[in-house]
Order: C-alpha cells, then sequence, then structure tokens
C-alpha cells in the first residue's frame, strides 16, 4: 500500500474516533463539540495528504535536519 | 458552558498569537514561571511523599515507569510505517510521547482542584518517574542496544537536565522539611494558579508559532499529536484503575500517558540525535497535543475516569 494511502487511511481513523467521541459525549449530555470539530478539521487534512508536494513529511523531503 | 479561567489564559494566549499581537512577554518571565512550577509542584509531592510513603508507591511507580517505557514502542511504528518518517525522527518523536509535559500536568491539577475532585497528592513522583524511560528508549530505537547511555553528556543532559533536577530537588525538599514548609507555602502554593495562568498565556503565543511548521510538514503528523494522546490517555486510565487509584489519580496518570515532552526531552535529544528534525517533535508535541489536551483531554480523561470509577 502507498505511504499516501495508509496516511490518507490513518488521518481518516481519527477523524472518525473523534467525531464517534464527540456523538457519544453529546448524546450523554456532556461538552463534545471540541472533539466533534477537531475530527471535521482532519476530514479535509486526509483528503490533501499526497495532494500536494508542499505538504509531506521531513522524511519524504529528503529528511532535511533543522536541528542545530 | 464554563471553562476553566486557567485553560483561558492558554486561549487568549492562542488567540493574540492567531492575531499576530505583540504582548510584551519577556523571556526572562517565561523561565522564572517555568522555575516556579517545577519547584512549586516537586515541593507539593515532596510534602505529600513525607506523609504518604508505602511499599505500594513503590510498587506504583515500577509500574508508571513500565508505562513510560511501553509508550514510545507504540508511538514508533506508527510514526515509521503509517507515516513514513526516517528512524531517527520517529524515534526522536517517539521518545516526545513517551514522556510528559509538566505543564499538561499542572493544569490538569487546576482542573481537578477546580472540580474540587481528589486525587493521590504523591503524583508528582510519577512525573519525574516518567520523564526518563522514553528518553533511553528512544535512543535504542534509534540507535540500537549499543547506544544506551554510553556518552557522558547525554546521561548528563538526560539524567541532570534543569526541569528534573528542579522537581527531585523541590521533592527532597518537601520531604524533608517537614513543617518549615509552612514558612514558603504561600509563595510557592497559594501563588500557584496565577503563576499557572501566567505560563499559559506565553504556551498560547508559542503554540500559535509551532503550528506554522506543520503547514509544511503535514497532516499526518497533526493527526499523531491528536491519536497518541487519545491511545495513550486510555491506557494510562486503564493502568489508573489497575492499580486501584483515585477518580483524579486515573485522570492525572491519563494526562501523564497523553502528554507529550517539550522541555526535557527535546534538551535531550539535541544531544543524543542532533540529525533528528527538532521542528516536526515540537511542532507536534507543542503544537497540535498541547493544545488538545488543555482544550478537549483533559475533560475527556475525567469523564473516562468517572466511567471507570463508576461514579
Amino acid at each position: 500500500m502507498p505511504q499516501h494511502t495508509r496516511q490518507r487511511f490513518f488521518i481518516l481513523f481519527v477523524a472518525l474516533i473523534n467525531l464517534g467521541l464527540a456523538t457519544a459525549l453529546i448524546a450523554n449530555g456532556h461538552a463534545g463539540i471540541p472533539l466533534g470539530v477537531i475530527g471535521i478539521a482532519l476530514l479535509p487534512l486526509a483528503w490533501l495528504t499526497g495532494r500536494n508536494p508542499a505538504v509531506a513529511t521531513g522524511d519524504q523531503q529528503g529528511g532535511d535536519s533543522y536541528a542545530a | 458552558m464554563q471553562l476553566d479561567a486557567v485553560v483561558l489564559f492558554f486561549v487568549l494566549g492562542l488567540a493574540a498569537g492567531i492575531l499576530k499581537v505583540r504582548l510584551p512577554f519577556p523571556g526572562g518571565l517565561y523561565q522564572t514561571l517555568t522555575l516556579f512550577l517545577l519547584l512549586a509542584i516537586g515541593l507539593k509531592g515532596g510534602a505529600a511523599l513525607a506523609e504518604h510513603a508505602s511499599l505500594r508507591i513503590v510498587q506504583e511507580s515500577l509500574l508508571v515507569v513500565g508505562f513510560g517505557v511501553v509508550l514510545p514502542l507504540l508511538a514508533f511504528p506508527l510514526l515509521r510505517y503509517v507515516g513514513g518518517l526516517n528512524r531517527v525522527n520517529a524515534a526522536a518523536i517517539a521518545a516526545h510521547y513517551g514522556s510528559v509535559s509538566v505543564a499538561t500536568y499542572a493544569v490538569a491539577v487546576a482542573v481537578l482542584d477546580a472540580a474540587g475532585v481528589a486525587y493521590e497528592p504523591y503524583f508528582p513522583l510519577f512525573v519525574v518517574l516518567l520523564e526518563i524511560p522514553a528518553i533511553i528508549v528512544g535512543l535504542v530505537l534509534a540507535k540500537g542496544l549499543s547506544a544506551g547511555l554510553a556518552s557522558r553528556q547525554l546521561a548528563h543532559e538526560t539524567l541532570l537536565s534543569p526541569g528534573i533536577v528542579l522537581m527531585v530537588g523541590g521533592l527532597l525538599i518537601g520531604a524533608f522539611a517537614g513543617d518549615s514548609l509552612t514558612k514558603i507555602s504561600p509563595f510557592f502554593m497559594d501563588l500557584f494558579q496565577g503563576a499557572l495562568a501566567l505560563f499559559l498565556l506565553k504556551m498560547g503565543l508559542i503554540t500559535t508559532e509551532q503550528l506554522g511548521a506543520l503547514k509544511q510538514d503535514g497532516p499526518f503528523l497533526t493527526a499523531f499529536g491528536i491519536f497518541m494522546p487519545l491511545l495513550a490517555g486510555g491506557l494510562g486510565a486503564l493502568l489508573g484503575h489497575g492499580l486501584g487509584l483515585s477518580v483524579g489519580g486515573i485522570t492525572l496518570l491519563a494526562v501523564l500517558g497523553a502528554s507529550a515532552s517539550y522541555i526535557a526531552v527535546p534538551a535531550a535529544m539535541r544531544v543524543a540525535l542532533p540529525q533528528a528534525n527538532a521542528t516536526l517533535s515540537m511542532a507536534a508535541s507543542l503544537g497540535i497535543t498541547f493544545p488538545f489536551n488543555v482544550l478537549a483531554g483533559i475533560p475527556l480523561y475525567l469523564l473516562l475516569a468517572q466511567w471507570l470509577h463508576g461514579s
């Protein structure tokens, strides 16, 4: 499986966890909105992964080191 | 909806950072507040330790250290095989997530105090214990078993970092000072919440600076910075429940698991793995995980603890 597909699935998985937790919290009368917002915000990131060369991980950029 | 006053200071810092407001926050004040908080947490823990010292705490401490070893081992394969990071960067970030954030711990304590939730008072001991194992595991993951703490400079950075010295020093002073501690408690205990609020205002500003790095370095790290606290927080809560801790204790162990270091570990990694990209680790731990824990994680871990405890 290509790296970007793995990353996309992972981001989608984390988004769904947050949305699931938010739903469970709201259904039980607790504040679930912050987790819901995070879940929704992650969805476009899953779509963006691998589509724009500017949003790649450090390794994919050739392992640049910014350490002093 | 009511938010904790201390947390709102963090939100104010975030807002000021996003709006690019130039708040005149002196660097020396930030360092003073860090020193104050580390000492105050150590002193509180030391006083509690003197009162509650027992074999049970030793057993709990060993399990907490084991927990600190397991966390980077969970983070590393995710970073390496899902994130596609190279071995050194994956190990460095894993070390950050195995260690703890004292600021997140302080916020959790403030939230518990405000909610009137009791917790085991010797928790600062666990904060100190959880700082170190992840650094060693991170090194082993990056360099193999032979690396260890072979370098004298690294051993110094790891075991005698300013954060650890101040917290352990505070613990020892608190443990051995006895009643004379009351002489300094108006300064260290009564002013704690105010100092934490100011500290968090600065943390909000720093967080917005770190978010910029994530624009370049990846949606994956953003998701990782949210997933890891949920996983480690859940495991910490289960461990706390298994140890028979109170609701507050389970919450705090979840917070310790969920938080990622941005003071002690970066200093150690600069010495141990200079080729690691420090921006990636800091952006994830400070730009994503810290605000996640402060704004959404801590209330979630408290609810989880209440659910596990059946209250």
